[in-house]
């Protein structure tokens, strides 16, 4: 008995602890943000071309400060930076 | 630890790791383009785009006609006046795969498939080739292959071989090339520091690697003044004694001499409708035993007036009508099989200048910034006018000449310094999402530069140049 005490006490904390986690990603989420664009997390489900990504890009840089820190929106401009250069690499003309 | 401890702790192990897997998780970016183009033309895939090649011993190795559509630059002295139309369709996909652990660290790979043009061979081993009957071709090309970091706060790093161009329009070099560069930000100012390595041939020469080679230093820094001005300054230092191309007869493969330094300043304006840019760039130092400076001026201008936009260039190139003595001949980055790992595209032109839907076949009247050591002066105009939301077209016209003829090719003076003039225009249509089919044709009257150059004392006819053009990007 003291045993399954041990065990169900763990599971608990344990869930607990993802719980609290999936509550932040939650808060995160309420707060507008794209967390796959800013960090990268939460992007297994997404697969856009290189245009509906910088449209994509566009949009949340246009939620400006009301969502993004000033730290974010400079993650966001280049990541932008980054997939235009792709796109232009992508039909760089020449052998 | 008892069983019952151990299980217990597995299991919250368990849960944990299942809970962060989704942070965790690698991100993989597929993204590429599909081109394939229909071409018509008295220019590319014709015997006036066709250099012959000499090998290390300077014995005849043929032209390049048949294999790559042309050899990158407009040579019809000596060549009959009229000039069958080539008509053939090339063809080329890319892709390009990025595995992005977090943020900050991804590696980045870029891969091509080229067809230069229906019908060329098959169940053969040769980039650029594979689309005769059968196919089964060995031709994937590796692009780039680079590690992209975050090694520090404000500091990326990037390493590896990667696509990277100059700060001046790429008229130095846009290349994949292989190398180092920290690129860093503090507020206003970016600066960007690099090492590159284009060739070695060491292994040729006398079997020791590292110090017969072709080598490119980048300092490299961006200022944003306010919102409307942006200026910038950069330094590159090419240092090529490795066996490679000769920068001005650049047909020629030899061991090469060049120390030179190039100091380049840029800035870019823009109020309301207009945005002003421009470039000055200055060289200095040894290219070929010969001492050199040269230089190049840029303008460029966009405007947006009516539906459309306005756009104006103008470049000079510093160019020298000798080949032995100071030198004033431009200096910018080849490879090893005779083509500009440079280019000029925002000219617009298709056949004046390097074409920007060229691919395998990619031959222009001045393919290279020192134009065979005689420089350019340059001046563009066009206009884009989108009609619909799917709709768009646009329209350019160029007069260019050399600076200084030094009649390196035909061996006897032009007739006057003026190559010629071309207009070409576009349509684009956008069939679905992604997918783009385009038209765009041009014409060059040629100046009297080519009179009189082709057999028999003739003048070559005037090149012109249709596509039809599907493009899907993804």
């Amino acid at each position: 008995m003291k045993t399954m005490k041990k065990i169900l006490i763990a599971v608990l904390t344990a869930f607990a602890l993802s719980t609290a986690s999936a509550a932040i990603a939650q808060d995160a989420a309420k707060a507008g943000k794209d967390e796959c664009l800013l960090i990268s997390k939460g992007c297994k489900d997404q697969v856009d071309s290189i245009q509906q990504k910088i449209k994509r890009i566009n949009t949340e840089i246009k939620k400006g400060k009301k969502v993004y820190s000033a730290d974010d929106l400079k993650k966001l401009e280049q990541k932008l930076k980054e997939t235009e250069d792709l796109l232009n690499t992508l039909g760089k003309p020449g052998r | 630890m008892k069983k019952s401890n151990v299980l217990a702790a597995l299991a919250a192990m368990g849960l944990t790791v299942a809970a962060t897997v989704p942070a965790m998780a690698l991100e993989n970016e597929f993204h590429g383009m599909f081109q394939a183009q229909y071409i018509n033309s008295n220019f590319n895939g014709t015997n006036t785009t066709s250099i012959e090649h000499f090998d290390a011993n300077n014995v005849s190795v043929g032209n390049n006609a048949a294999v790559y559509g042309g050899d990158t630059q407009y040579v019809p002295f000596g060549q009959p006046k009229h000039v069958y139309s080539a008509n053939f369709v090339e063809q080329r996909a890319r892709l390009g795969y990025t595995a992005k652990a977090n943020a900050d660290l991804k590696l980045v790979t870029a891969f091509e498939l080229d067809y230069t043009y229906w019908g060329d061979n098959s169940y053969e081993t040769h980039r650029s080739h594979g689309a005769a009957i059968g196919a089964d071709q060995v031709n994937l090309e590796t692009k780039s292959i680079y590690l992209d970091a975050n090694i520090l706060k404000n500091v990326n790093m990037r390493l590896g071989m990667m696509p990277y161009n100059d700060s001046f329009k790429s008229i130095l070099f846009d290349a994949d090339m292989a190398g180092i560069a920290f690129a860093s930000s503090y507020n206003k100012f970016t600066p960007t520091i690099g090492y590159f390595r284009f060739n070695d041939t060491g292994v040729n020469q006398d079997k020791v690697l590292g110090h017969l080679t072709n080598d490119l230093f980048v300092l490299d820094g961006k200022y944003e003044v306010s919102k409307e001005l942006k200026v910038g300054a950069a330094y590159y230092f090419f240092r090529n004694n490795s066996e490679t191309t000769d920068p001005i007869l650049f047909n020629t493969i030899s061991q090469q001499d060049v120390k030179l330094s190039s100091f380049g300043l840029n800035a870019e304006y823009t109020s309301g409708p207009l945005t002003l840019n421009g470039f000055g760039i200055f060289q200095a130092g040894t290219v070929d035993k010969r001492s050199t400076t040269a230089w190049a001026l840029n303008t460029g201008a966009k405007y947006n007036v009516g539906p459309g936009t306005a756009r104006v260039e103008f470049l000079y190139v510093s160019g020298d009508n000798g080949t032995t003595g100071h030198s004033n001949a431009f200096y910018s980055v080849f490879n090893n099989v005779n083509s500009a790992e440079h280019g000029y595209w925002n000219n617009e032109m298709v056949i004046l200048g390097r074409d920007k839907n060229a691919m395998t076949t990619d031959n222009s009247i001045i393919a290279t910034t020192g134009n065979f050591g005689q420089g350019q002066i340059g001046g563009y105009i066009g206009y884009d006018l989108p009609v619909t939301d799917k709709l768009s077209t646009a329209a350019n016209a160029g007069f260019a000449a050399v600076a200084k003829d030094n009649s390196i090719i035909t061996t006897k003076p032009h007739k006057s310094n003026y190559l010629g003039t071309e207009i070409n225009a576009e349509a684009n249509y956008k069939l679905l999402e992604n997918l783009s089919v385009g038209v765009r044709a041009a014409y060059v009257f040629l100046g009297d530069y080519y009179k009189d150059v082709a057999l028999n004392n003739e003048t070559p006819v005037n090149p012109y140049d249709a596509k039809v053009i599907f493009k899907y990007t993804f």
